[in-house]
C-alpha cells in the first residue's frame, strides 16, 4: 500500500461574487515509503495550495471539491478534527515552510518548540522531549546548547535546519518540503537539500518537494510532476521526464535552465505569465503561451494521458511532438 | 545576556531620571517668575505688619521714616533670600530642593490631616490616585488581550464585530461625559453606587469593610474609564493577532497540530502582547490626564482633583509639585511598562536588531 495516494484532488478558493479560484484542478499520485516526488512549476500555479490541502490546513476561504488524500490508507478529509489534529499532523505528515525565515515563531525557544511537537503527540515527559529536541537539532549540524537559543539568534540556514529536525520530530511517513531552500545562498542550498536527501534515505520517509528551481528537482526526486495552471501537466519518472520532456512547458522550463555538462547555448524562457484560475483559459491551460497550439487546443481540455508506461502528459499534440525541442515552435 | 538586559534597564532608568529632570526645569522655568512676585509680595506684607504692629507707633518722627525703614527690612530680606538678582540664578538650588521633596508649604490649600506642606497634601493623594488608574489600567489590559483574542480568533462573526463597533463607539465618547451619564443612570435614577467620593462618611472602621466601601465607589469610576477605553484596546488587539494569524509560524504550528485555543492565546498573543504593551505605555499619559475630569466628575479625592482644586485657587507651589509628581507617576509607570516588554519580548531583551 502506497503511504500516500492523492486521488482527483480538487481544491478552489471561494471569492465572493466572483467565483473559484481552481488553485488545485484533478490532481492525482502515489507515493510510496522512501520515494520522492518533485513538483515543479511557475510561481502562482498552485503548488503551495496543493501542499496546505494535502494537510488538509485549508483557510477559510478554501474549499476541497472533490477528490481523496490517503494517508496510510485513510482519506484525511473524512477524519473528526481532533483525530487529524492528534494523530496525523506532524505524527504521519510533516512540512517544511516555504519561509525560512518567518516559519519558526520569533520568540519561543527552538527547544520549546521541538518539544512541544512532541509532547503534543506523544506522552513523554519534558526532560526526556527536551532531550529528543537536542538529539534531533545534533542530527542537522546544530550545536546541542542553541536548543536554548530563539530563532532570531539563528543564520537562515540554521534555521531551515532547525525545521527539519522539528519536522523530523516524530518520525513522520511523509515529509512536504514547500521551496525549503528558497532564500538561502547557494551553498546553503546544496548543504540543505544534501541534508533532507541524507535524512528522507535513512528513515525511509516519502518526500513531497516542491520547488521552482528545474535544478533542485532533478537533483533530489524519483518522480518530477510538472505543475501548471493547477494541473499536472506532465507526470513520470525523473528521467522520463527531464530527458525525455514531452509537454511543452516542460520542454520550455528546461530550455530554461544552463546546463554544465553540454555544450553553450542560449537560454530560453517562456513568453507570458501563469492565467488567472479565476477564469482559465478554455481548452488547454498552457495554450495562450504555447508555441505548438492549434485550435483543438484552444477548444478542448486534454485529458492526462499515460502515454509511456508511468508517464503521463496532458497534451494533444505529445505524440507528434516527441523529441521536437522548444526553440522549433519559437 | 543577563549583562544586556542589565544594560538595557540601566539605560531606561537613566532615561527616566533626565525626563524627570527635564519636566522640572520647564515647570520650574513657568511657574518661577510668579512664584517670585507672589513671595514679595508676601514678605512685603509681613515687614509692614512687623514694622506698624511691632515698634511703637511714635518711634518714627514720620510716615516718609515708616516707608523708608520698611523699604531697607524688606531689601535686606530680598537679599537675604537672593530674590534680587533674577530666577533663573536660584534655579540649582529650586532643582535641588525639589528632588529632595521639599516643595515648601501651600499658599491656600492643606491637606486632609490639616498640613500645609505641599508634600503632604500630594503624597496623601498619590495612593488615591493610583488605586484608581491602576485598577483601570490592568483592567483594560487584561480584558483587551482576552477579548481582542477572542474576536480574532473568528473574525466577522457577531463577537468581533461587537468589538469593532464597541472600540470605535467608545472612543467618539469622553470619559467625563460617560461619567455623568453612569452617575445619573446608577447613581440618581436606580440608586445601586454612590455619587461621588472614594469613602463614606465616616468610612467603615474595619479594614474589610474600608476595602468593600472602596470598591463600591470605585465602580462606576472604573466602569466609566473602561466603557471609554476598553473597546479601542480592544480593537487594536484584534487587528494586531488578524494580522499574525496569517503569519508562517501559525501555519507551523497548525501543521504541528497544536490546538486552536493554544495558537491563539499562546502562539498568537505571545507575538501580539509588545505592541500591545507598548500601546498601553503611550495610553498611560492620557489616562493620567483624562483622569483630572474623571476625578472631578466623580469627585474623586485624588491628584486630579487637587489639580483642579489648586487651579481655581491659584496655588502656585501646589501647582507645581502636582506637575511634579504626576510626572514622576508616569515615568515610573513607563518604566516599568519598558521592562515589562523586556521580558515579554526576548528581542529586545537580548538586544536583537541592533547591529554591531
Amino acid at each position: 500500500m502506497p503511504v500516500l495516494e492523492v486521488q482527483n484532488l480538487k481544491m478552489y478558493y471561494e471569492i465572493p461574487f466572483r467565483g473559484y479560484v481552481r488553485a488545485v484542478d484533478d490532481i492525482s499520485f502515489t507515493l510510496d515509503k522512501g520515494e520522492s516526488l518533485g513538483i515543479v512549476g511557475e510561481s502562482g500555479c498552485g503548488k503551495s495550495s496543493l501542499a496546505i490541502t494535502l494537510m488538509n490546513l485549508l483557510p477559510k476561504n478554501a474549499k476541497v471539491f472533490g477528490g481523496k488524500v490517503l494517508l496510510n490508507g485513510k482519506n484525511i478529509f473524512e477524519m473528526p478534527d481532533e483525530e487529524l489534529r492528534r494523530e496525523v499532523r506532524w505524527k504521519q505528515i510533516s512540512m517544511i515552510f516555504q519561509g525560512a525565515m518567518n516559519a519558526l515563531h520569533p520568540i519561543i525557544k527552538v527547544g520549546d518548540q521541538i518539544v512541544e511537537a512532541i509532547t503534543l503527540h506523544e506522552d513523554v515527559s519534558k526532560e526526556e522531549a527536551w532531550k529528543r529536541a537536542e538529539d534531533l537539532l545534533e542530527m542537522v549540524g546544530i550545536d546541542r546548547a542553541r536548543a536554548h537559543h530563539y530563532p532570531f539568534e539563528f543564520s537562515g540556514g540554521m534555521r531551515q535546519r532547525a525545521m527539519i529536525a522539528m519536522a523530523l520530530a516524530l518520525n513522520p511517513d511523509v515529509l512536504l518540503a514547500d521551496e525549503p531552500t528558497t532564500a538561502l545562498d547557494v551553498i546553503v542550498q546544496a548543504q540543505i537539500l544534501k541534508l533532507i536527501k541524507d535524512l528522507q534515505k535513512k528513515f525511509g520517509i516519502a518526500l513531497v518537494l516542491i520547488s521552482h528551481d528545474v535544478s533542485v528537482i532533478a537533483e533530489m526526486s524519483d518522480k518530477v510532476a510538472v505543475m501548471y495552471a493547477g494541473m499536472f501537466q506532465e507526470y513520470g519518472s525523473a528521467e522520463d521526464v527531464f530527458l525525455n520532456p514531452m509537454h511543452p512547458y516542460t520542454k520550455g522550463l528546461l530550455a530554461g535552465v544552463p546546463s554544465v555538462k553540454g555544450k553553450p547555448r542560449r537560454l530560453k524562457s517562456i513568453p507570458g505569465a501563469p492565467p488567472n484560475l479565476l477564469n482559465p483559459p478554455k481548452g488547454c491551460r498552457f495554450h495562450p503561451r504555447c508555441p505548438f497550439a492549434i485550435d483543438k487546443c484552444r477548444e478542448e481540455l486534454p485529458p492526462l494521458v499515460e502515454v509511456e508506461p508511468g508517464h503521463f502528459v496532458r497534451c494533444h499534440r505529445a505524440e507528434e511532438l516527441k523529441g521536437v525541442p522548444w526553440d522549433v515552435g519559437e | 545576556m543577563a549583562g544586556s538586559f542589565g544594560r538595557y534597564i540601566t539605560m531606561r532608568v537613566l532615561n527616566s531620571i533626565i525626563v524627570i529632570i527635564a519636566v522640572l526645569m520647564i515647570t520650574l522655568i513657568l511657574f518661577g517668575p510668579m512664584v517670585d512676585e507672589q513671595l514679595r509680595k508676601q514678605i512685603m506684607d509681613e515687614i509692614k505688619k512687623q514694622v506698624i504692629k511691632g515698634g511703637k507707633f511714635g518711634q518714627y518722627k514720620s510716615a516718609e521714616e515708616v516707608q523708608k525703614v520698611i523699604q531697607e527690612k524688606y531689601e535686606l530680606r530680598i537679599k537675604s533670600l537672593g530674590l534680587d538678582k533674577p530666577w533663573y540664578y536660584r534655579i540649582w538650588g529650586d532643582l535641588t530642593r525639589t528632588l529632595k521633596l521639599d516643595l515648601g508649604r501651600s499658599w491656600f490649600l492643606k491637606s486632609d490631616s490639616g498640613s500645609r506642606r505641599v508634600v503632604d497634601i500630594i503624597l496623601e493623594r498619590i495612593p488615591r490616585t493610583v488605586v484608581l488608574f491602576g485598577t483601570s489600567t490592568i483592567l483594560i489590559l487584561v480584558l483587551q488581550l482576552l477579548l481582542g483574542a477572542r474576536a480574532a480568533a473568528k473574525p466577522g462573526t457577531l463577537f468581533d464585530r461587537m468589538i469593532v463597533v464597541a472600540g470605535l463607539l467608545g472612543y467618539a465618547f469622553a470619559t467625563w461625559w460617560v461619567g455623568m451619564v453612569l452617575l445619573y443612570l446608577f447613581a440618581y435614577l436606580i440608586p445601586l453606587f454612590p455619587t461621588g467620593g472614594m469613602t463614606s462618611i465616616p468610612p467603615p472602621s474595619d479594614p474589610l469593610g474600608y476595602a468593600l466601601d472602596v470598591m463600591w465607589h470605585l465602580t462606576l469610576p472604573v466602569l466609566a474609564i473602561l466603557l471609554v477605553a476598553l473597546g479601542g484596546g480592544a480593537y487594536v488587539t484584534r487587528n494586531l493577532m488578524i494580522g499574525i494569524m496569517t503569519e508562517d509560524y501559525i501555519l507551523t504550528s497548525r501543521a504541528k497540530g497544536v490546538p486552536e485555543r493554544r495558537i491563539i492565546y499562546y502562539h498568537a498573543l505571545k507575538m501580539a502582547a509588545p505592541p500591545i504593551l507598548t500601546g498601553v505605555t503611550l495610553a498611560i499619559a492620557g489616562i493620567f490626564s483624562g483622569g483630572l475630569l474623571t476625578e472631578i466628575v466623580f469627585n474623586w479625592p485624588g491628584m486630579g482633583l487637587l489639580y483642579w482644586d489648586a487651579l481655581n485657587s491659584l496655588d502656585i507651589p501646589v501647582i507645581m509639585g502636582n506637575v511634579y509628581f504626576t510626572t514622576v507617576l508616569i515615568v515610573l509607570a513607563n518604566l516599568v511598562a519598558d521592562i515589562l516588554y523586556g521580558v515579554v519580548d526576548p528581542r529586545v531583551r537580548l538586544g536583537a536588531g541592533v547591529r554591531r
